[in-house]
């Protein structure tokens, strides 16, 4: 190990078991999950500890870790699971007639939310989100939660998942719609 | 005239890209007189938004139950002495 960079994995699961659980509960929906991926995250990181060259934080450098190992689940997950049918016909698959009627208006036009930034500061708020992206289908939570928690592009995702950028893009639309109707019902209009 | 369902596809792209010219163009005279999709717009905005909380308080964080930390100290402490 170098001398001059100590880790002290002693001490990881209180310092860093929050911030790595948070993010993997975001990206993986699934509580048991998300505490495997933290545990695994720091055995791995203890056995590769001398690649820790102190360039970075080793907050940074534990979810960096992180990152590949759900990276890695994901892959898994849409290789072998083939969750996704690569030759379905998106407007059939994805229908939209929840939002839109046969005039393509809005069947539940959004209604106006007072100050929305200020929510971001009640924790009511991420629990609510966090019940919303629950409910989202699977492939429209992962592709929702790459983009937006891991500002991941769209090749990266589509390599991930396992589909074409169309695809992808229809996931996400949907995604969108989905959690503005839940955020709108179960938060700002109460 | 764009539809609403057009207008929202196009606003959901614009998310995550540059859209054409012509594409700017058929949303802003949409947008001009349908309010619902001005508001869809904001709200997808926001949306886009919660990705950046990463930096935010530690309190609102989720947190890993105090006997899962504990749990996985354990399990650390076991790799560190093998």
């Amino acid at each position: 190990m170098n001398e001059s960079t100590p880790i002290n994995p002693q001490t990881w699961a209180e310092e860093y078991g929050d911030v790595l659980y948070h993010y993997a509960l975001r990206m993986l929906k699934n509580p048991d999950q998300a505490e495997d991926a933290v545990q695994e995250t720091f055995i791995a990181a203890i056995r590769a500890k001398n690649s820790f060259k102190g360039r970075s934080t080793v907050r940074t450098w534990l979810i960096g870790i992180l990152r590949n190992k759900i990276h890695d689940m994901m892959r898994k997950k849409y290789r072998e699971n083939e969750v996704l049918d690569p030759s379905s016909d998106l407007e059939n698959t994805y229908p939209t007639s929840n939002w839109f009627d046969y005039f393509n208006h809005w069947k539940n036009p959004p209604a106006s939310w007072k100050n929305p930034s200020a929510s971001l500061n009640e924790k009511e708020f991420w629990i609510t989100l966090q019940n919303c992206i629950q409910n989202l289908p699977e492939p429209m939570a992962d592709a929702f939660t790459q983009r937006i928690f891991e500002d991941a592009k769209s090749e990266e995702i589509c390599k991930i998942m396992n589909i074409s950028s169309t695809h992808l893009g229809v996931l996400i639309h949907r995604a969108r719609l989905r959690l503005r109707q839940c955020l709108e019902v179960n938060w700002f209009k109460k | 005239m764009l539809s609403c369902k057009k207008a929202s596809i196009l606003l959901s792209a614009s998310m995550d890209r540059e859209l054409t010219f012509f594409e700017k163009f058929r949303l802003n005279i949409h947008l001009a007189v349908c309010k619902w999709c001005r508001r869809f717009r904001v709200q997808l905005v926001f949306l886009q938004s919660l990705g950046e909380d990463l930096k935010q308080d530690d309190e609102l964080l989720a947190s890993l139950p105090q006997e899962a930390k504990e749990r996985i100290q354990n399990r650390l402490n076991e790799e560190l002495n093998s």
